[in-house]
């Protein structure tokens, strides 16, 4: 029989690992932008300030990057042995962006990265400021890659079903690679990265201020990440509209949950702010309601519906019923393969075949299911709605919070006025783990919207995870939290080190210190 | 003397993560523990029975 504990354990221990590899990349990707910026004024300006300020967020930039990297390489650990039938399944297309991301992208970003650090009396200024360009261009192509392979697994395109070989194989890189799902969570999430390292950048300029340290340091710095973080924060809140419109159009049953809509309303659907969902007797209490909201976000028109989930699994149960068809059609096309009939009737339905393996959770033979465990299959399609529901509008809130927060740091900086107020620096320095706490909910809801799959529509979870018993996972998952509370315990104790120690430290620190001059500008 | 502790610190770092990496995958990842599903491993997961193959049997499909 599968061991549900064991499926359950491995969808733990890789949702963990994920979330803890999240915690450095969105950082990663916001700071490299941040010292693009900062690095370029000083090309422009050849005032010293700036590059003391490229230097000293690079060192911050470092002490991150070096404790995120790799630590997403234990996925890949994962999908081999916790999840061996999904890699045979689709590893011939999820494999792809993954390895350009490690051959292409990584190999970028680390060299220019050595370049970064080493290259400051080296090279000419434009050549120093190309590479630190160029490393924030290897970092967002890395979030690319795997934003492509994330975006598969939410709206298989590009793809086929092979039955003699019984997996996923590849019809067309272009339509994975500009896959609009993939697309739209790309710029969704990278924008999500620059708010990050924006608030990161204006928490740690706000503690100097408070402290009245390294004044006009600090209030540059909190000058770039107020203007550079009001653009990202608008951009990630437009940016995840397009990612919802996506969803709505792929994966409508993602929707319907994270709003708790169990029935299709008329058209323009409107939008629950707040309510609380009732999963045992399928309706939302208390709603409070934004009349056409929803219909415009979903459908962006006036007249469309937006499907509620009863429909959507009355939709899913004539999928089951269909790929039964399909499962049957493919048990006697594997013994006979010359059967014209069987591959006839699979290749009529081998679209709900995932939809048929549903049912492999209630019975041995899926072809003769009963009515009630058609029904049953039909209702797994739906995600938890009660997290999902709430964690959607946590994540919206902070992103909006964001743009608020940063149109008055904007305003402020504008009044030259961002040292002024303490109630705002203490309040820079409070919200720093909103954009970690934004992001991780935001994984949530994508990855969480998408179950009971791992390849929507196509792969259920339960069939993915590899035949291995919990107690195997149980000991690599206690494994796994020692070893990265371990790391997260070192990373917390050097960030706080060296942003204590203030820019004044970098002179200690960077290799550029190790050399008199600069880089000519 | 300080001027060097940032890089100490960080390539501590990268050589502790390297050393806890290898021992993850010794330990919990290794091809000993990693089952090898195969073109018939996954026929038989997937339509033969409603469990899946035990890890010896996967192995047997190699």
């Amino acid at each position: 029989m599968i061991d549900n504990a064991a499926v359950e354990l491995s969808r733990l221990q890789f949702g963990l690992t994920a979330m803890y590899h999240f915690l450095f990349v969105p950082l990663t990707l916001g700071l490299s932008i941040v010292l693009g910026i900062m690095e370029s004024v000083y090309v422009m300006t050849g005032r010293k300030i700036w590059r003391d300020m490229t230097q000293y967020w690079g060192m911050l930039f470092g002490i991150n990057f070096a404790m995120g990297v790799a630590t997403g390489i234990t996925m890949e650990f994962q999908f081999g042995t916790n999840w061996a039938y999904y890699s045979h399944y689709v590893g011939d297309i999820f494999g792809v962006p993954l390895a350009i991301e490690g051959l292409m992208a990584f190999f970028l970003e680390a060299s220019f990265i050595g370049l970064f650090f080493f290259g400051w009396n080296r090279m000419s200024g434009l050549g120093h400021l190309a590479v630190t360009w160029l490393v924030a261009l290897g970092s967002n192509l890395s979030a690319l890659w795997i934003l492509v392979a994330n975006g598969w697994m939410q709206n298989p395109v590009g793809a086929a079903f092979n039955f003699h070989s019984m997996r996923m194989e590849l019809t067309s890189f272009k339509d994975v690679l500009f896959n609009p799902v993939a697309q739209a969570k790309f710029v969704h999430t990278v924008s999500a990265g620059y708010v990050t390292g924006a608030v990161f950048v204006m928490a740690v300029s706000a503690w100097f201020l408070l402290k009245g340290r390294n004044i006009e340091f600090a209030k540059r710095s909190m000058t770039v990440a107020a203007s550079f973080g009001l653009a990202a924060a608008l951009s990630v809140v437009v940016l995840g509209d397009e990612s919802g419109y996506t969803a709505s159009q792929n994966q409508k049953m993602k929707v319907a949950a994270i709003e708790a809509m169990w029935e299709t309303e008329p058209a323009p659907a409107s939008f629950t702010i707040f309510g609380i969902p009732d999963l045992a007797a399928r309706q939302t209490r208390d709603a409070i309601r934004v009349p056409w909201m929803l219909g415009l976000i979903a459908t962006r028109s006036l007249d469309q519906e937006v499907p509620g989930i009863k429909p959507l699994v009355a939709e899913a149960e004539s999928r089951v019923r269909s790929g039964m068809l399909a499962y049957g059609a493919l048990a006697t096309a594997r013994a006979h393969p010359d059967d014209a009939a069987a591959k006839a009737t699979l290749e009529a339905h081998v679209k709900d075949l995932g939809y048929g393996l549903l049912l492999k959770r209630y019975t041995d033979n899926v072809t003769d299911a009963t009515p009630a465990q058609i029904e049953q299959a039909a209702w797994d399609t739906v995600p938890n709605v009660l997290p999902l529901f709430w964690s959607f509008r946590f994540m919206v809130g902070i992103g909006f919070f964001f743009i608020a927060f940063f149109a008055g740091a904007f305003w402020l900086s504008a009044k030259r006025q961002l040292d002024r107020h303490r109630w705002f620096l203490r309040l820079a320095l409070l919200i720093l783990p909103l954009p970690w706490i934004s992001s991780e909910l935001g994984w949530f809801v994508a990855e969480n919207g998408r179950q009971p799959w791992t390849i929507d529509g196509v792969l259920p979870t339960f069939l993915s995870a590899s035949s291995i018993t919990a107690g195997s996972v149980w000991l690599s998952l206690a494994g796994f939290v020692l070893f990265y509370s371990a790391l997260a315990v070192i990373e917390l104790f050097l960030m706080v080190k060296y942003i204590r120690l203030g820019p004044e430290a970098d002179a200690g620190a960077s290799p550029a210190s190790l050399a008199p001059g600069r880089a000519g500008a | 003397m300080r001027r060097f502790t940032y890089w100490q610190e960080i390539v501590g770092v990268l050589c502790l993560k390297a050393v806890g990496l290898v021992l993850l995958y010794l330990f919990f990842f290794a091809p000993a523990d990693r089952p090898t599903a195969t073109q018939q491993a996954v026929a038989h997961h997937l339509l033969t029975t409603p469990g899946s193959a035990t890890r010896d049997e996967v192995n047997h499909d190699r």
